[in-house]
């Protein structure tokens, strides 16, 4: 299985990055230089992750220097509408206490806009 | 049923070990959640021994001998992974989970993998082997 990763800033400045597929240690790996690319210059971002199917440790070390390097700018990120599985991947490694996660769109908005 | 795949120790063959599993749960009725918890304890385990026991400092093997050999057992109640390397002796349940981060910067990276691999599984056991480890997973098959 593997991964993609697109995005794109709306008017409002927020700006919507979505991932698909496998955050394996090999999608990890695909995806690392984009994300950072991005994480490094956008200051309110949902990480959308509705097609997700898969995220293991590597995946999160990802999304967690991703979210370090958005807080040193005084962004915000948010992980938006995660399955199931990858929801408890997301809460058993306590990335829930450092990352918010929401199910609903206009939440998500709100909070990196506020 | 019991099913098995020998791969060599490389990153990338992860791809194939995650194949496998794919194919033995269209296969079998492990639900999606087991297979989900079969392919994280999996990959935790082998990126552990691929970063780890088969790192060029770490080991004298040849790349011939770097091999992980993984096995799935099922049975209707009983779910098992096995995983075996020829590495150093590494117990990684000896290893104490981390505990969680209090703040972003604070996080550390990396250590996740195996408080994800005993949050996974109903049972880890750890067995030396002459040469190298082996690893057995439980899981919930439903």
């Amino acid at each position: 299985m593997s991964i993609d990763i697109n995005y794109e800033t709306s008017a409002n400045g927020v700006t919507t990055v979505n991932i698909s597929g496998s955050m394996d240690a090999m999608g990890a790996q695909a995806i690392d230089l984009k994300f950072s690319a991005i994480s490094g210059s956008q200051n309110k971002l949902i990480i959308n992750f509705e097609k997700l199917d898969y995220l293991a440790s590597m995946g999160i070390r990802t999304l967690i220097m991703g979210a370090k390097s958005v807080q040193l700018r005084n962004g915000k990120m948010v992980i938006l509408k995660p399955n199931d599985d990858v929801q408890k991947v997301l809460s058993e490694s306590g990335v829930d206490t450092l990352i918010p996660i929401y199910q609903d769109l206009q939440e998500a908005e709100a909070f990196v806009l506020s | 049923m019991t099913s098995s795949i020998t791969v060599s120790g490389k990153l990338e063959k992860l791809a194939d070990v995650n194949l496998w599993l794919d194919t033995l749960a269209t296969e079998t009725n492990i639900s999606k959640s087991s297979l989900y918890a079969m392919k994280l304890c999996c990959e935790e385990t082998y990126m552990n021994i691929v970063m780890h026991s088969y790192a060029p400092e770490n080991t004298n093997l040849t790349l011939d001998e770097q091999v992980v050999n993984l096995q799935v057992e099922y049975k209707e109640d009983d779910l098992r992974l096995i995983i075996e390397d020829n590495g150093n002796p590494f117990n990684p349940l000896e290893k104490s989970s981390s505990a969680p981060a209090k703040s972003l910067l604070d996080a550390q990276i990396g250590g996740l993998g195996i408080s994800l691999m005993r949050k996974f599984s109903k049972a880890i056991n750890y067995e030396p082997k002459d040469s190298g480890n082996r690893l057995i997973f439980q899981f919930e098959t439903s």
